[in-house]
Parts: C-alpha cells; structure tokens; sequence
C-alpha cells in the first residue's frame, strides 16, 4: 500500500499548524505558554508524516493493523486532552471572574456608601 | 463598625421578580421589622432593583447573571463585611413565608446550630412539588445521607438560617450554581451543626419556575457532580 498521499497531507497539515502557530504567537493573540503544546503537536505530526515506518511500529504495539489509524487515534486523544484541559482553565476563569465580579459590587457599594456620608457633611457644613 | 451583639441580615437573592419582590419585601417587614435586608439583584433585566430600591432596603446589583450560588455568596460576603451575626435566605419569589423566618432564627440560637433548613418535607404540609422533583430530592437525600452522614429531607431547600459561622465559610468557599444541596456537605464536613424544621411553603404565585423536566435530570446531574465535590472541601 501506498500512503504518499496521506504523507503528504499530514505534512503540509503540520507545516501550516506551525506556521498558523508562530503566527499567532507573533501577533500576541495566543499567549506563548498555550502555544507550546500546539507546536508539540504539529511536531509529533511532522515527524510521523516523515517517517512512515515509525507510525506503522505504533499502530502494531497498539494492535492497529492499519497505520493511519493510529494516526487518528493519536489525533481524537490528544484533542479530547486538549479539550479537557480547556474546560478546567475555563471553569477556573469563571471563579475567578465571579469573585473579581462580587469585589466590585461589594466595593461600590461602600463607595456609594460613603460618599453619601461624605454629600451629608458637606451639606451639614454649608 | 462594631455591631450590637445580635444583629440579623436577610438576604433575598432576586433575578427577573418584578412580579414578586415588593411582595417578599412587604412580607419581611411586616414579621422581621428589626432586620436589615439587602436584596442580591442578580443581573435582572426588569425592575427587580429599581422596585426594591423604592422599597427602601438596601440593593446589591450584579453586573451580569451569576446563579443563585453567586448571589446568595454576594450576599454572605456583605453579612461578613458588615459582622452581622447571623443572616436568614429569603428568595425573591415570594416561595418562602417570612412569618416562619423567626422560629428558624429561634432554632438556630436555642440549639446553636450553624444551619437552620427550613423544610417542606420534614412533615406533611401542603407542599407538593412535582413527582420528578420529589423523586429528586429522595435521590439527594440519599446522596447527601451517604456523603454527609446524616439525613437531609429538603436538600434543595433555599429558606434558611445560617450562623456567623456558617456565614464567614459560605462567602469564602465558592459553590456552584446549585448551593443549596451543595452548601449542606461542605458545612458538615467543617463540623457545622445543621437542623431541619417543617415550614409551610407557597407554591409559586407569579412568574414561573425555572425548572422544567429536562432541566431537572440536568440539575440532578450537575448537583451530584457538586456533591461528589465535598471531598474536597473536607480535604482542605
């Protein structure tokens, strides 16, 4: 069997993930700590599309008899990883985001508090 | 700012109850006149904070939606912030009777509790939620039985009496957007004594309920995903 064309699909996939990567880092709308594990991963990608036979060596210790298939595999895991660490960072932001949201109206309050103390003075003064 | 020895804040989170608030807050002062109230608007589109405002107590205002657990912990936070020594959850839906709201504070100073549950269940009143809503509870109580160790009948119950105990863990721990079940684990687990009392409550008068089937077999996931959470609490 033949898998050029996949090689050469994975191969241009993970050229354009590194690029799409450094570019986005470059552009300061991905942060640098979240980019490193996106360029770990073009790189596994491009080091499988270049060396077939270590791909086929995976899929067999993993009981795949069809290479790419493991190719896939790897792909659907590490995208629910990513995913799953996604929803952890999201949920900590939300905590994070209510507390910051509870200071603020808990802090206005006395600001309004105490400048209606501060309005009373004044008006008692004059 | 020192307070008086005793000093009791109500707190009524309140989201979309332009039908019911001046109705919760005309209940409170007619049985609870010495207390201070703040209502936790939680981002209601309507005039819930305007109404309650005219009512002349004092108003939180989120600055978008959070859930009930966000607005009950806004409203412990200003009960710390301001050292009332107790505080009693009234919701903004005209649900819970405010004239049952002194015996609950009553139990929580006789029996020194940290959480007083003012329950539909405990004994037969004429409160009758929906099948699947019954059939929830039980699952929560048998949950709660098993984490907690001691038997809840009215897990989702919002009408209570907390202690300045229970005040001070509730604003600093955050629970999520189902509190109530959730609150009683944490609580427990921090050695908080918590009490159950029969009330009688209204069935929902204007507006209506949030929760539909569906979104109760959702609830009953999420809050048994936040019960398995109380581990956590204890470990910390």
């Amino acid at each position: 069997m033949n898998f050029l064309a996949l090689k050469i699909s994975t191969f241009f996939l993970s050229i354009f993930l590194l690029v799409w990567i450094f570019s986005l880092v470059r552009r300061r709308l991905l942060m640098e700590e979240y980019s490193f594990l996106w360029i770990c991963i073009a790189g596994v990608f491009l080091v499988l599309s270049f060396f077939h036979p270590l791909m086929d060596k995976v899929a067999h210790l993993l009981g795949i008899e069809y290479g790419p298939a493991a190719l896939f595999l790897f792909f659907n895991m590490v995208t629910l990883f990513i995913l799953i660490h996604v929803s952890i960072q999201l949920s900590d932001y939300k905590a994070k985001k209510r507390i910051l949201a509870q200071e603020i109206v808990l802090l206005r309050d006395k600001v309004e508090e105490l400048s209606r103390k501060m309005s009373g003075h004044e008006s008692a003064d004059l | 700012m020192e307070r008086p020895r005793k000093a009791t804040l109500i707190i009524v989170p309140a989201f979309q109850e332009e039908p019911n608030i001046l109705r919760v807050l005309e209940d409170i002062r007619t049985h609870l006149p010495q207390a201070a109230v703040v209502v936790v608007n939680d981002g209601s589109k309507d005039r819930t904070a305007e109404l309650a405002r005219q009512a002349g107590v004092k108003v939180i205002n989120h600055p978008y939606n959070m859930g009930i657990g966000a607005a009950v912990q806004t409203g412990f936070k200003y009960a710390e912030g301001h050292h009332y020594t107790e505080a009693l959850q009234i919701d903004g839906d005209f649900q819970h009777p405010a004239q049952e709201g002194p015996r609950l504070l009553k139990v929580l100073e006789e029996e020194k509790a940290d959480l007083v549950i003012g329950s539909r269940f405990v004994e037969d009143t004429d409160y009758r939620g929906s099948s699947w809503r019954r059939t929830g509870n039980r699952l929560f109580q048998w949950v709660n039985a098993l984490v907690v160790g001691q038997r809840i009948i009215d897990n989702t119950s919002g009408f209570r009496a907390y202690s300045q105990r229970a005040i001070t863990l509730l604003a600093q721990t955050y629970l999520g957007e189902y509190p109530e079940p959730e609150s009683i684990g944490y609580l427990k687990s921090r050695g908080c004594k918590i009490v159950e009392v029969p009330v009688k409550m209204r069935s929902r008068p204007g507006g209506k309920s949030s929760i539909t089937p569906w979104k109760g077999i959702y609830y009953m996931v999420r809050v048994l995903a936040s019960i398995i959470s109380f581990n956590r609490h204890s470990r910390r």
